[in-house]
Formats: C-alpha cells, sequence, structure tokens
C-alpha cells in the first residue's frame, strides 16, 4: 500500500477484467480507474456488466482474468480488511423481514466496526425513515434508505453505489445528492453506477461507460463532451441553408428564418462565425445532455433511459 | 386507460360495494391452477413416483420377509404391542394377519404422512409463499379474484391427491395377486382424503400467518398432534380418541380387512369445513398481510445482534423454541407409554420368551430405541432447516450486504452453523428429556431420566454430522446444499423399515444414525460416536473452506 510513491492516487484500479458465467461472458476485459476524492460515474444499460463489475470489486465474485485493486489491496484475498474501509449500497436492497430497519443499520454498521451515532441520527431524520418499523413493512425505497443510512454513518473512504436511488422519490433523490456531496467534501471517494443520466451529470466529475462487459469511453464528462456535438437552433436575417455543406454539421433543418442543427465540438467556432455573418436574430445552443452521450453509445437501447433521465 | 370511462357509463344502481367483492371471487382460478402445474411438473411427478413406488415396494417385500402364515402371524401378535401400534396403525386382522392386513397396518401411515406433507408444501407454495415473495401483488393486480389462488392450490392439491391414491391403488392391485381390488381402492382413497383435510389445514394456515415458513410449520404441527392422538387413541381401550385424527379415520377403513367406506365422510365434511374457515379468514385480511399484524420494533439493535450467531439466533428463535417446546412434550408423550408398554407384556407370555433373559427390560429398551431414533430425526429435521438457512440466504440477496462488510464468510457462515448444531442439539436433549422425565414419572425410577439423557447424548454426533454434510454441500456448490434433505429421509427409511425391506449393511452404514449403538440399555458405540464427530469437524472445515473459494451467488 505505498500510495505516497504514486503520482496518481488511484483508489480503485481494474485492469482487463474478465468474468464469464457458464457460456455468458459478462465481463469481457473491463479496465477501471477511480481517482482519490472524485465522485466517478458508472454508467450502462441494464445487463451491461454494472453490477457484476462491482461485486467483483467488492471480492463477492471472483475475477477469471485481470487485476482488481482497491484502496491498494486486491479485491478478492483482501475482502474482509478492504470492507472496514469501505461502504457498499445494493441496488435491490433485502433486509430480515423481521427485524426493523434501525436493527439492520446498527448490524451492517457494527459489523464494518464504525457507527457515527450522531450521523446515523441525522441521517434517518433527512431521509424521513422510521427506524422501528419492521423491514418486511418496508417499501423498496424505505429499504433503500436503510441500506443509504448504514453505509453513511460509518466514516469510509469508500463508498460503492449501484444504483442506489432507484426508489426513491424526487425529493429523497436530492436529499441522496445532497448527502454524496457532503462525502465528497469530506474526502470519500464514490463509485456511483447508474442508468440515471441526470443523476451522474448532477453528481459526477468522471464517467465510465460500459456496454457489452467493456467499457466504451471513460474520462471527464468535459472530456467527453468534446466528443459530441452541441445542438445550435438559430433564427437569422439571411436563409442559413447554406451551413449544411460545412464540415462537422449534422442534422441540419430549415423552416421560415429558423436553422435547427448539430455541430461536432471542434467545428463549432467557424459554424458560429458563418451564423454571425448571416445576421442572428436569436440564438440557443446547449451543451449536449449525457442523455444524448448515452444514445450516441447505446441506440440500440433506448428503450428505458429517456424515462429515467427525465427525473 | 379506459376504466375512468367505463366506471361513467356504467349508472351507479345497486347497493354500495359491501366487505365481500361482489364478484368474481374466483376469476382466473384456472389459469392459476395450470401455472401451479406448470411450475410443479417435476416436483408433483417425484411425490407420485416416490410415494407410490415406495408403498408397492414395502408392500410386495412383506410376502418375501414373511413367507409363511405362521410367521405372519407371529408378527400379528408382536403388531398388537403398543410399540408397533404407535408407530403403525391400530391392528385391524391381526387374530389373521394376512399380506393386506399387514399392508394396511404397518404402510398406510407412510403413505399418510407422505400425501400429507405433499400437500403441506403444495398449498403453501402456491399462497402464503406467494404473498410472501410479492408476486401475488403482480398477479392480483390482474383479473384475478380474491379467492383465485387459495382455490388453484386447493384444487391442484386434491387432483394431486386424486392421482396419487388412484395410482396406489393400481400398482397395489397389479403388484400383488394377493391385495384385493377393493381394498386397494379403500387404501389408495384413504390416502388421497387425508391428503385433502391437510390440504385445507394447510390453506387456513396460509391465511393465519405471514411468512411461508410458519404456515408450513402450523401444518405440521397439526399433522404431529394429529399423529399422537391416533397413537394415544390406537393404544388406548375402543380407540376413541382415534376419531379425533384424521389419521385415524384414514386407518378406520380396515383396507384388505373388513373394507368400509364411512370414515372418509368424516375427512370429506373436514376438508370442507376447513376450506370453508379458510375462505372466510381470507376475506378477512389484506393482500400478503396475515391476520396478527406487526407491530413496531426497537429502532437500535443490541449488541449481540451484530454477531452472525446472534443475527441467526434471533432469525430462527421463533422455530427453534417451538421445534424444542414441540420435541419437549412429544418425548413426554412417548415417555409416558413405558407403562402401557409394560403391561402389554405382562399379558402376552409369548413375547416375554420371543425377548429371551432380558424379558421385559429388552422389550421396553426395542421401544425405547425406536422413540429416540424418532425424536434424534425429528431434531435433525430443525437442524437441517437450520443450516440451510445458509442457502436460503444467499439465494435471497441477504447474505450479499453482510458480506460487503467487514465480516468473513467463514464467520458469516458461523452463525447459522451455531444454531443449526447448538439448537438441533437443544431440541434432541430436550425430547429426550421430555421422555426421560416422563418415564422417570410414570415407572417412578429416576434412573431413567439419566439413562434416556445418555441415549439422547449418543445421538448428537449423528446429527452434527448431518449438518456438516449441508454446510460441506453448501460450501462445495450452492445447489446440492438440500441434498441434506434425501440423507435425513434416508435415515429415517433405515432406522424404521431396515428389518422390514431387509435393506443391506452398505446402505444402512450410511446413515449416520445406524453407528450410534444400542440406546437406551445397550451400550453406546464410542469410536463410532468419536469418528461421526470427527467426521462433522472435518466436512465443516471443508465447507467453510470451499465457501471462500466459490463465487456468491448473485441475482
Amino acid at each position: 500500500m505505498n500510495r505516497k510513491g504514486l503520482v496518481m492516487d488511484a483508489v480503485i484500479e481494474v485492469e482487463g477484467l474478465v468474468k464469464t458465467f457458464g457460456r455468458t461472458r459478462a465481463l469481457d476485459g473491463v479496465d477501471l480507474r477511480v481517482e482519490r476524492g472524485e465522485v466517478h460515474g458508472f454508467l450502462g444499460p441494464n445487463g451491461a456488466g454494472k453490477s457484476t463489475t462491482i461485486r467483483v470489486l467488492l471480492g463477492l465474485l471472483r475475477a477469471d482474468a485481470g487485476r482488481v485493486r482497491v484502496l491498494g489491496a486486491d479485491a478478492w484475498a483482501d475482502a474482509v480488511a478492504l470492507h472496514r474501509r469501505l461502504a457498499y449500497v445494493p441496488g435491490d436492497v433485502e433486509l430480515w423481514p423481521d427485524l426493523t430497519g434501525g436493527q439492520a443499520i446498527d448490524v451492517f454498521a457494527r459489523l464494518r466496526d464504525g457507527l457515527d451515532e450522531r450521523r446515523r441520527e441525522q441521517l434517518c431524520e433527512r431521509f424521513d425513515l422510521d427506524p422501528t418499523k419492521r423491514a418486511r413493512t418496508y417499501s423498496k425505497g424505505n429499504r433503500q434508505k436503510v441500506a443509504i443510512v448504514a453505509a453513511l454513518a460509518s466514516d469510509v473512504k469508500l463508498l460503492i453505489l449501484d444504483e442506489p436511488t432507484a426508489g426513491l422519490d424526487p425529493l429523497m433523490e436530492a436529499v441522496f445528492a445532497e448527502v454524496i456531496g457532503e462525502a465528497r467534501d469530506a474526502g470519500a471517494t464514490v463509485l456511483l453506477s447508474s442508468h440515471i443520466l441526470a443523476q451522474v451529470e448532477r453528481l459526477c466529475s468522471t464517467v465510465s461507460i460500459i456496454r457489452d462487459g467493456r467499457i466504451v469511453e471513460a474520462g471527464t464528462l468535459d472530456e467527453l463532451r468534446h466528443l459530441t456535438r452541441t445542438t445550435v437552433v438559430a433564427d437569422t436575417e439571411r436563409p442559413a441553408d447554406g451551413l449544411a455543406q460545412l464540415s462537422g454539421v449534422h442534422d441540419l433543418k430549415a423552416t421560415g428564418g429558423r436553422v435547427t442543427f448539430d455541430v461536432d465540438g471542434e467545428h463549432l467556432h467557424e459554424v458560429i462565425g458563418r451564423l454571425h455573418e448571416l445576421g442572428i436574430r436569436s440564438l440557443t445552443s446547449h451543451p449536449p445532455t449525457l442523455e444524448q452521450l448515452f444514445l450516441r453509445h447505446y441506440d440500440r437501447e433506448l428503450t428505458g433511459t429517456s424515462g429515467g433521465g427525465g427525473r | 386507460m379506459s376504466a375512468p370511462a367505463t366506471d361513467l357509463s356504467t349508472p351507479p344502481t345497486g347497493p354500495s360495494r359491501g366487505a365481500t367483492p361482489r364478484s368474481g371471487a374466483y376469476a382466473g382460478t384456472a389459469t392459476l391452477a395450470r401455472l401451479a402445474l406448470r411450475r410443479d411438473r417435476v416436483r408433483l411427478p417425484l411425490w407420485l413416483v416416490g410415494v407410490v413406488g415406495f408403498l408397492t415396494v414395502s408392500a410386495v417385500s412383506v410376502p418375501e420377509v414373511y413367507p409363511t402364515a405362521a410367521e405372519r402371524q407371529a408378527r400379528g401378535e408382536f403388531v398388537r404391542s403398543p410399540v408397533l401400534t404407535i408407530f403403525s396403525g391400530p391392528g385391524y386382522g391381526a387374530d389373521d394377519y394376512t399380506v393386506g392386513a399387514m399392508v394396511a397396518n404397518e404402510y398406510l401411515i407412510y403413505g399418510l404422512v407422505a400425501v400429507t406433507l405433499m400437500s403441506i408444501l403444495l398449498v403453501v407454495r402456491h399462497t402464503r409463499r406467494e404473498e410472501e415473495t410479492g408476486r401475488a401483488e403482480l398477479v392480483r393486480a390482474s383479473v384475478v379474484g380474491a379467492r383465485a389462488a387459495p382455490a388453484a392450490a386447493l384444487l391442484v392439491a386434491v387432483g394431486a391427491n386424486l392421482v396419487i391414491g388412484a395410482a396406489t391403488a393400481l400398482a397395489l392391485t397389479a403388484g400383488m395377486n394377493q391385495l384385493s381390488a377393493t381394498g386397494s381402492l379403500v387404501f389408495g382413497a384413504s390416502m388421497a382424503a387425508t391428503g385433502i383435510v391437510f390440504a385445507a389445514v394447510a390453506a387456513v394456515g396460509a391465511q393465519v400467518t405471514e411468512h411461508a415458513r410458519g404456515a408450513v410449520g402450523i401444518g405440521v404441527a397439526v399433522l404431529a398432534v394429529a399423529f399422537l392422538i391416533r397413537a394415544a387413541g390406537d393404544i388406548g381401550e375402543g380407540r376413541a380418541l382415534s376419531w379425533a385424527s384424521p389419521l385415524g379415520w384414514a386407518q378406520s377403513t380396515q383396507a384388505f380387512v373388513d373394507e368400509r367406506w364411512w370414515p372418509l365422510g368424516l375427512s370429506l365434511a373436514a376438508a370442507v369445513a376447513l376450506t370453508a374457515l379458510a375462505a372466510w379468514l381470507g376475506t378477512r385480511r389484506d393482500v400478503g398481510a396475515g391476520l396478527v399484524a406487526p407491530r413496531p420494533g426497537p429502532a437500535r439493535a443490541s449488541r449481540w445482534l451484530a454477531q452472525p450467531p446472534g443475527l441467526a439466533l434471533r432469525l430462527q428463535r421463533s422455530q427453534l423454541a417451538a421445534w424444542a417446546l414441540g420435541l419437549l412434550a412429544f418425548g413426554a408423550v412417548f415417555g409416558s407409554l413405558l407403562g402401557e408398554v409394560e403391561n402389554f407384556l405382562a399379558d402376552n407370555p409369548q413375547l416375554q420368551e420371543f425377548f429371551g433373559a432380558g424379558g421385559d427390560r429388552a422389550l421396553l429398551d426395542a421401544f425405547l430405541g425406536t422413540v429416540l431414533l424418532l425424536l434424534a430425526l425429528l431434531a435433525s429435521g430443525f437442524a437441517v432447516t437450520a443450516a440451510l438457512q445458509l442457502r436460503t440466504q444467499e439465494v435471497e440477496g441477504l447474505a450479499e450486504p453482510l458480506l460487503a462488510t467487514a465480516l468473513s464468510r467463514p464467520r458469516w457462515a458461523a452463525g447459522d452453523l451455531v444454531v443449526a448444531l447448538g439448537g438441533g442439539s437443544l431440541a434432541l436433549l430436550a425430547a429426550a428429556t421430555g421422555a426421560g422425565a416422563a418415564a422417570a414419572v410414570t415407572q417412578g425410577e429416576v434412573s431413567w431420566l439419566a439413562e434416556l439423557l445418555v441415549a439422547g447424548l449418543a445421538h448428537l454426533p449423528a446429527l452434527w454430522l448431518l449438518v456438516a454434510l449441508i454446510v460441506a454441500l453448501h460450501g462445495l456448490h450452492l445447489a446440492a446444499a438440500p441434498w441434506g434433505w434425501v440423507l435425513l429421509l434416508h435415515a429415517g427409511i433405515v432406522g424404521f423399515l431396515g428389518d422390514t425391506l431387509d435393506l443391506p449393511d452398505a446402505i444402512r452404514g450410511l446413515s449416520p444414525f445406524h453407528h450410534v449403538g444400542d440406546l437406551p440399555g445397550g451400550e453406546a458405540d464410542a469410536v463410532a460416536l468419536v469418528v461421526l464427530t470427527a467426521g462433522a469437524a472435518g466436512l465443516i472445515v471443508v465447507g467453510l473452506l470451499a465457501l471462500q473459494r466459490r463465487d456468491l451467488h448473485t441475482s
């Protein structure tokens, strides 16, 4: 664990991770790097391999090939020692029906050897969770709150969150975003898996996109935006149809005096220059939403993502 | 959706909605029944083949093991002793103990218990289990009536019991010319009727508790009570008490001796009454809820709850308490029968001769040996379910968040392991204490308590081995763990039917209980007990090491 010598301080380092289940190759050479202190979005549609990757990181599944280091230790061999320094929130939280939510929180946190009593109380209050109810009476969202409170009430260096807000209402999702921001400010590193793009966009500075068991794109949100197109809507004095011939302009539509088109990032400067020459009456442009990023990579899986992104 | 429009177009005539839905309570029953058949397409044929096969093989072996009428008559004398009466039947036809009388007296009870268990598990699986998992909610949200699920489960249970009863009747008549068609039909009908009664019992149980395990527990408890009532009734004067037990009704049909159908009328009446009760209870609760509403609990966990054994004990404590108390009572009932056994012996000088120099003591020991084996197997039943919680917790996703904390896999598994070993031992010793204390009181000899406790202790290593085997199977391969049940079933067959079926030693030796020794009365096989204990320890180590090497089950 000689971390001081490294230039970059990786909390999660995965190289060439392969995991097969029978004939299915669930992970086909995943590379994932999460630096200290960042909130890293882990994006992908259902079945892409997000949860499998996370379970390998947790030492619940054994890698067939590849290197998996978490907080400088081996994810499989050092799992128990590692788990003292990380906390996990699964996407589908199962609890013991006979126990209350409060009891479940205590069991999880104490097994990790660390429970901040004051934080536990605050979190229960902020998430509006009644800890005296039996788990069997909890909704999916309430079970998820139990796991979130248990994870955040411990003082850990790494939070691994697998679609943690799937059952939360928008109000609670906002509380969740707040709490994650506080954890980041306190120095924790966060790996947040999600297919809810707006959430990742709001919380994360860096993103890895996984598809069919491979990372197809990774970098900061800014870097990824460079790769994509900006949407421009403009009203001009003279017809702007000619813009369609410029390189880097796509999907141009002209109706009356208005043009709508997408433009590649590196050509934005010259295209706006030409628009200026045509006399701009009004101009709106917006950077690509993660949703657009997503659709570019997952055009086969259009369904299910747009609904999530609209929350 | 067009639902609001439809509502508006319907004129608001007629009375407002009452407590029960106006119509369609049974909508979807046929579809659900087909779904249940599809889901059980492997299970039910296995029960059919298992039950019919076992009964046929047992029946066919009777003329082989008892080839002459004289040998059968000697068996007939023995059958009237409380020892056999308790575990088999009331002894109809013992004066002229034909092959048929023997089959009805000594094997019908196994068929009854088998179809009973099948019916309980089947009905709970398709009613309460569906509600517990939340699948019922999805089903009920479609065009499915409030009573469709229990009705479908009961329909399938009735069908399965009729098929098994008919197949048994056919197999017995076709397989053996000593058995009459009428007798075989009565035999099969008795099984079917009893299975149907307990399907209805399970339907009631499924209304009361929120958990499938609890509903099964209610069914099995009713079976145990029914068994005890008929056992006590059959050794008593005139069998009066046996008429209070569904098992007693079935055995009163006197198959192959002097057949009568009317006792099965009691079974049908009970089944109808219980079904009506279940239907009535069903209208008084919400989907997913039991009749007993949950109350708020503690907001904080105690220290010991965050230890795996504490957590496992908390989750299994009600089952453990029920088993231990039930076995204590069960043991006490058997222990108190010691006097009856002695009286019977005093009336039968030939039997005293049969047992030789040991005289009455030998018969008492034979009786108590059988009782202890039964109690040990029942306690093992708890131990097996407790150990299989490892698998259940893993499959249901409860192990995953725990193992994502600083909890190693062996420490996690140690929780259920401790409850299975400790709880199983406690249940067995409770049973032995019950039997010993009751024997000591009724016989006026305190030494019985010590003797039966020692005999109970001697059975512990065999129970531990069963638990250890499940831990090893679970560690090596998740899906293999339930095979522990097969080993328990095998131990039961070897223990109770090993002699009658004339099983070879190699097969008997596979049962850990076969090596315990002749207790009480005889000597415990000390070497065997040490080997069993060491084997259990070894298997546990194997299981825990293997568990660390494999992937956790993930959904």
